[in-house]
């Protein structure tokens, strides 16, 4: 038995804010860095203004027209998120049965593959024009472009669950149900979390090509608008926005991925730090 | 012809275009004429016919010119692509490029050769609609950045439509001629030179159109579009161009059928074409708007600049162009041969 007192110093020591500081700025960095380059690819090579705007344009313009950026954004975030929430759903149940039942593996799984092999942008105006212009078309299309790698990741997730984890659950006489909800899923979380976040880019992948196809409004539209225009400063202004959702989702899915499995060795790397 | 499904890879292919090739290269000569590539608006329709006809005809062969008719996809990646040097010669929407140069883009008009625009808005004639004002309530499928949607404050304006009263419903250019025939929508916004036939073929019922031109929304439409460059480093070559440009499209107004058939035979695979006749009814049409009052009677390919004038004025008022500047900044005559 451990004394409280005991276990107390058990608890890792308490990061130095130079380590904690560590995982910010290089990103910060990077990012900067990047910018940078491009100012000089304008002032130096004598980029030409209508292929590519200046960085301070860029960031000018999402300042004017931030109303305007946060209105599309929320259309294209709602369908995100929506086809990521439908996704979720339907992967791991696909999954689920996928791992249990060898004939659904066989029926089933050859679907799902070729269902990836089309190109959706081809097939998105069948789709749109047969269901109709509003968001629910659009979470569909999104749903076909990012529901693969969950699938796939969570199969394989299942599968790799140790057998003689498996056995030990079968000698204590669990369930299926049991097996599976305490055992078998949450082991395979790591994997399934890697599939969460392919899934969450594809799905903002999905969400603009969807709106290319037909739309009224999302961060999609607003690109033909501005593409139309030769808008190029708006055009930026909206990748970069289409940018900074995708690094805050996937951010999302990282931090849910911490507070889920900080037993897990990817995150126990994190943890020596420190030391260094 | 707006297909905007474009310019999102055009734009990256440019700058790569841009970066590799630099200045401007006067292409092999072959037989000691010299090659040139014509970037069209859009995937072969009939409007093209001059082109092919002329080529077949030898009249630009005759002006030293071995021409190549290059299929385009909108006019927005038209003008890109001559911006960008990565075609000499390109035949785009004029107010399109109007556009396009007010924002800075590198590129003149030489010539414009379908001075009154084709847009407008399609649809059954079953419904028996007299005016815009029908609109009110219904729906209307437009793509979302092009010419079309572009000019819609402008008709909307000009015939008293409040744009609130009527529903737009945006989509690829491909897909809104098949809502219209499905019947998700009540009309659509394309060029009635082209998708009205189309749309009357595959669905078996004749179409109505509201033109733009009609309508209060008086613009000029095709043109040849080039970087400035050329005509500063070969100037002699763009007027060769528009000396033979203009002969096809004399001899296409005369012969259209025979003109026609050229297009044919070189877009055998068009989409536009596909139909029996459809070629023949394009071209039918879109030669009346070689002209307007103002340039009757002069050759193809000159326009009035009261008439750019008057396009300035709508796209500087409803169209988002700015710094208006002059028309002379946008559209020259002066490589015509006059």
């Amino acid at each position: 038995m451990i004394a409280p007192d005991e276990r107390r110093s058990l608890k890792p020591p308490p990061k130095p804010w130079r380590a904690r500081v560590r995982g910010v700025w290089e990103p910060l960095v990077s990012i900067s860095a990047i910018i940078v380059l491009w100012q000089l690819a304008i002032s130096l090579l004598g980029a030409p203004g209508f292929l590519l705007p200046t960085p301070l344009g860029v960031l000018e313009r999402m300042q004017k027209d931030a109303g305007l950026l946060l209105f599309h954004s929320a259309s294209t975030t709602f369908v995100t998120l929506g086809a990521f929430g439908v996704s979720v759903v339907f992967g791991l149940a696909a999954a689920v049965a996928i791992s249990q039942s060898r004939t659904v593996e066989r029926f089933v799984l050859p679907l799902m593959v070729f269902s990836q092999v089309v190109p959706k942008i081809a097939v998105a105006p069948i789709l749109i024009i047969a269901l109709g212009f509003s968001a629910k078309a659009h979470i569909i299309v999104a749903f076909l472009v990012c529901f693969f790698p969950i699938l796939i990741s969570t199969v394989i997730g299942i599968k790799s669950v140790d057998a003689e984890l498996i056995d030990l659950t079968r000698q204590l006489r669990a369930g299926r149900l049991q097996t599976l909800g305490m055992v078998v899923l949450p082991h395979a979380l790591p994997h399934i979390f890697s599939g969460l976040k392919v899934a969450i880019t594809l799905a903002i992948v999905g969400a603009i090509v969807a709106e290319w196809v037909g739309s009224d409004r999302g961060l999609g539209y607003l690109l033909l608008v501005a593409n139309g225009n030769f808008d190029i400063t708006l055009v930026f202004a909206v990748l970069v926005v289409l940018t900074l959702l995708g690094v805050v989702l996937f951010l999302l899915l990282d931090l849910a991925e911490r507070l889920l499995l900080p037993w897990h060795v990817s995150r126990r790397i994190g943890l020596q730090q420190p030391m260094q | 012809m707006e297909n905007t499904r474009t310019s999102r890879r055009r734009v990256l292919a440019g700058t790569a275009a841009m970066a590799a090739v630099g200045a401007f290269h006067r292409s092999v000569l072959a037989q000691g004429r010299t090659k040139l590539v014509l970037r069209l608006n859009a995937p072969a329709y009939g409007e093209h016919a001059p082109f092919a006809v002329g080529l077949k005809k030898g009249f630009f062969a005759e002006q030293g010119i071995d021409l190549e008719l290059r299929e385009g996809q909108g006019s927005g990646n038209t003008i890109r692509v001559v911006a960008s040097k990565a075609d000499p010669v390109g035949y785009a929407d004029v107010a399109t490029a109007m556009k396009a140069i007010a924002t800075g883009v590198p590129l003149r008009v030489v010539g414009v050769f379908q001075q009154k625009a084709p847009q407008a808005i399609v649809y059954f004639k079953e419904r028996g609609w007299t005016s815009p004002k029908d609109l009110v309530g219904r729906s209307i499928a437009l793509t979302a950045g092009d010419s079309i949607h572009q000019m819609m404050p402008a008709f909307f304006r000009k015939n008293g439509l409040d744009p609130n009263s009527v529903r737009l419903v945006f989509m690829e250019a491909a897909a809104k001629s098949a809502a219209l025939i499905a019947g998700k929508v009540d009309s659509m916004g394309g060029f009635y030179t082209v998708q009205a036939a189309q749309i009357e073929a595959g669905a078996g019922k004749p179409t109505a159109w509201f033109g733009f031109g009609d309508h209060g929304v008086t613009l000029i439409a095709q043109g040849i579009v080039v970087h400035p460059d050329i005509l500063k480093e070969s100037p002699d070559l763009v007027r060769r161009f528009l000396r033979a440009a203009v002969r096809s499209w004399q001899y296409a107004e005369q012969n259209p059928r025979e003109s026609v058939e050229a297009l044919l035979e070189q877009f055998p695979a068009s989409a536009f074409l596909a139909v029996k006749n459809q070629g023949f009814t394009q071209w039918n049409l879109h030669r009346d708007l070689t002209h307007t009052e103002r340039s009757k009677g002069k050759i193809p390919g000159w326009v009035a600049m009261e008439d750019v004038d008057a396009t300035l004025d709508l796209l500087s008022e409803f169209g988002g162009l700015k710094p208006r500047g002059k028309a002379a900044d946008y559209v020259t005559n002066e490589f015509l041969p006059l």
